[in-house]
């Protein structure tokens, strides 16, 4: 058997008569399936080293540090500031304990936990486990409970395009649709995220059949994603065109 | 939207080529998006993210070269990257993350670029082949590494071992590896899983 043949074969080099006479003997010949398999399966060990190489040439490129690290660096300095605060107030109402002081320590406490320190909380572990609650909340159909955990993330930090987009889908799932639509519409507009940008496309797409909109207005809608055939939802909107 | 599809496919087509400074390009420009992606979609944290991106991109390179991924794409090629992270944590068993409701799209999109992914895990397989390598004495193991992992010509190969002629070097790279299928064949109960 030629090696020099199956590397071509392998390497998608041959055409013509060449190609059709091997790819005949692959059909016909037991033995010629067997020794190119062989050759195949060598080829592919060897490839495995050669993306091992690849893998670590790739690691060795200096990469910026994400604006995630960042804000990872950010919180931790944040909460220990936090920490930091609570240590000297904590030391404050002992003090004022000691002093005798009328002030009602219990209300107070709770009240200071119950408020932010300051607007920087919003980047803290804390707002992290909003978020996990808000979304638990979400998985369980809780939508109002949701909406109103996405609402309070917002408050907090108004620019949360992952609490807004949380939102709108809460509402949507309560068919607040015009509130949805115009969240929607707004993370459609601002959204860097590619995916969320076409996922609100779509979703406005499903609140304007919700409202029973003309088909015309859909069709204005759908055009985009029927001329993009990379669009995630292209083929969605195909389907949805075809039951119009 | 179009200009990015552009992108894509001037990518495509230099991935195709086996051009590194394209591969290097698309492993900068993506790393960001990549490790927020990652985040956004709760598969894992900064750690998991940076860990796997290499692999992913390799993957993907590699599925191109081979043409498990051919164009016209079904999804971007971002898409498909996620794709290829989302089974590459799902294998490390490492996500105890909860999927996020707002992207169950996104899930779905990424699942159906996933059941495109012809997955090559050359992770243990590397690990398998190297020690297989090493049972090959010099010059084998050379011309083998030469011809095939670092993609040097028949001509470099012929000048960096001082061999008569580029005809030598190519008799010799086959000879290496019909020795290697040998000693595949040896050593099949250890490296069959991994085949």
């Amino acid at each position: 058997m030629d090696d020099a043949l199956f590397e071509k074969y392998y390497e998608r080099e041959l055409e013509g008569e060449a190609l059709k006479a091997f790819e005949e003997s692959l059909r016909l010949d037991e033995n010629f399936v067997i020794a190119y398999k062989e050759y195949a399966q060598s080829r592919q060990a060897l490839q495995s080293l050669q993306m091992k190489a690849t893998e670590n040439r790739l690691k060795d490129i200096s990469l910026p540090i994400t604006n995630h690290e960042h804000q990872h660096k950010r919180r931790s300095i944040i909460r220990n500031t936090a920490i930091a605060a609570s240590l000297i107030l904590f030391i404050c109402f002992s003090y004022l304990i000691n002093k005798g002081s009328s002030l009602d320590y219990q209300r107070l406490a709770d009240n200071f936990y119950e408020k932010p320190i300051n607007p920087a909380i919003k980047s803290t572990d804390a707002a992290e486990n909003i978020f996990t609650t808000a979304y638990t909340l979400f998985d369980s159909k809780d939508y109002s409970k949701a909406k109103e955990a996405f609402r309070n993330i917002l408050n907090r930090d108004p620019e949360n395009m992952d609490a807004l987009e949380g939102l709108a889908h809460c509402q949507y799932q309560l068919e607040e649709w015009e509130e949805a639509s115009r969240h929607f519409n707004n993370l459609y507009k601002h959204h860097k995220n590619i995916a969320s940008k076409e996922n609100s496309e779509w979703m406005m797409i499903l609140i304007a059949l919700q409202k029973k909109a003309e088909k015309s207005s859909l069709m204005e809608m759908l055009d985009p994603m029927l001329n993009e055939s990379q669009h995630s939802y292209h083929f969605k909107a195909k389907k949805l065109i075809e039951s119009l | 939207m179009q200009a990015l599809n552009n992108k894509d496919q001037v990518y495509y087509e230099a991935f195709l080529k086996k051009d590194h400074k394209a591969l290097d390009q698309y492993y900068r420009e993506n790393y960001e998006r990549f490790v927020a992606s990652i985040l956004k979609m709760r598969m894992g944290d900064i750690q998991i993210a940076k860990e796997i991106y290499p692999e992913c991109v390799t993957i993907l390179y590699y599925n191109i070269i081979n043409k498990k991924l051919e164009w016209p794409l079904q999804s971007r090629l971002f898409t498909y990257l996620m794709g290829v992270a989302k089974n590459i944590i799902k294998n490390k068993e490492k996500s105890s993350y909860a999927r996020k409701i707002i992207s169950e799209e996104d899930m779905q999109k990424y699942d159906k670029a996933f059941s495109e992914i012809a997955f090559y895990d050359y992770q243990d397989k590397a690990k398998a082949v190297e020690k297989l390598l090493d049972l090959i004495a010099e010059p084998c193991k050379e011309i083998l590494k030469l011809f095939y992992i670092k993609e040097y010509t028949a001509e470099s190969v012929s000048h960096k071992l001082k061999l008569n002629s580029e005809g030598a070097a190519r008799k010799k790279k086959f000879d290496c590896l019909k020795k290697l299928r040998s000693l595949m064949k040896e050593n099949r109960k250890e490296i069959k899983k991994y085949l």
